[in-house]
């Protein structure tokens, strides 16, 4: 990891100072940045296959008839699916970015702004995806445990898969949104390093 | 080297501390406390009882029961009601801090912001579940038969969509105080 910094600080003919620093922190940005991309892909990849189907007794026939449970039944779960799909179409993107800053060093004003404008994203992109998994979470639980006081039934003694589907689902978001929570976070230090030139 | 450029440093801490009362993290941070503090009392008088007909035999008229619906039926509010809370009492803190301030100095900054950044997480989650519960109780769930209650509890209704107006108000408050902080680091 060392040579390759170096290796990459000395290719972009880097300028000497908080660069190589700067180029850890990014490097770091970037490896949460892949971790957001794969944990916002899996939570929406097991929320959209969660569909289940079975033989449930209902009140208009006298035997049990096949009823599926899918994620779009709930517009909780489709917003969850919204957003996770736009969390990680916007991790691509962004991983784009930090890593065009690791190929083409600009100088640190460029850089600060260009960190400011990832803030403003990130916040952004971490609101979403926290709603996201308060409202899934929200519904998943109501399936999980009913709510005696308005007769809404629990489902999940019922629809089994589904249910570990969307808890797990829910789990894998809660995840990316701890991951932007780190972003965020970096990103504002790495905006503190840069203005206040701190070199280590 | 070393020694200069902490000197510096110093120097211009100092200057820094001494117009650190910045209006719009005042005004944002009062922003938040009023709106998490409207949404706590909103959810709290949204208690409503109702006469609810339930029929016990098809044959008799329907039986009028008293039905309450209150916050504390559901953990979705329950959250909310915590979360609006918890951020209710960290705006106060941190405006006391930025008043006297205190949050001039980095690591007090630094302390302030991640708590900033939690929070609007952890408003952001608590609206989406009650914004959640809202839809289902609104719209009602015909695919796993969850009735619609919103009909009968009108003002309860009512008053929690408020409340989430309200403390998204104090979700987005937190949000712009993160990039502000963002924008002022970069000035410094």
């Amino acid at each position: 990891m060392e040579s390759k910094e170096e290796a990459a600080a000395e290719s972009g003919k880097a300028e000497v100072g908080p660069e190589m620093c700067t180029l850890k922190l990014i490097f770091i940005d970037l490896c949460l940045r892949i971790l957001l991309f794969s944990a916002s892909l899996t939570a929406m990849v097991v929320m959209v296959t969660s569909n289940q189907t079975k033989l449930v007794q209902t009140a208009l026939y006298s035997f049990p008839v096949p009823v599926p449970a899918k994620f779009n039944y709930s517009p909780a779960y489709i917003y969850f699916v919204a957003a996770l799909s736009f969390s990680t179409l916007y991790s691509i993107i962004s991983g784009i970015a930090s890593s065009w800053v690791i190929v083409k060093p600009c100088s640190s004003k460029q850089l600060l702004k260009f960190y400011v404008i990832l803030v403003a994203h990130d916040v952004l992109m971490l609101g979403m995806v926290a709603a996201a998994t308060g409202t899934a979470g929200g519904v998943a639980y109501i399936g999980l445990k009913g709510n005696s006081h308005v007769n809404w039934n629990k489902i999940c003694n019922v629809y089994g898969k589904f249910c570990r589907h969307v808890g797990a689902s829910v789990a894998v978001s809660l995840f990316a949104s701890f991951l932007l929570l780190l972003l965020v976070f970096l990103s504002v230090y790495s905006v503190y390093r840069l203005a206040h030139k701190v070199v280590t | 080297m070393d020694g200069m450029e902490n000197g510096g440093r110093k120097d211009t801490m100092k200057i820094a501390n001494e117009r650190k009362l910045r209006g719009s993290d005042v005004l944002l941070r009062m922003l938040a406390l009023i709106a998490t503090l409207i949404a706590i009392i909103i959810v709290n008088v949204s208690e409503e009882t109702e006469l609810v007909p339930v029929i016990i035999a098809p044959g008799l008229p329907p039986l009028h029961v008293p039905a309450t619906a209150k916050w504390k039926y559901s953990s979705a509010f329950v959250y909310f009601l915590v979360v609006n809370a918890i951020a209710c009492a960290y705006a106060v803190v941190s405006l006391i801090l930025s008043m006297l301030k205190l949050a001039g100095t980095d690591g007090i900054a630094m302390v302030v912001f991640v708590f900033d950044l939690i929070m609007a997480a952890l408003l952001f989650s608590g609206n989406g579940a009650a914004g959640a519960m809202g839809v289902v109780a609104y719209r009602g769930n015909e695919h796993v038969r969850w009735e619609k209650v919103c009909y009968i509890f009108e003002k309860y209704c009512r008053y929690n969509t408020a409340a989430g107006a309200v403390s998204l108000v104090g979700a987005t408050a937190f949000l712009v105080l993160v990039i502000l902080t963002a924008l002022h680091l970069r000035k410094r």
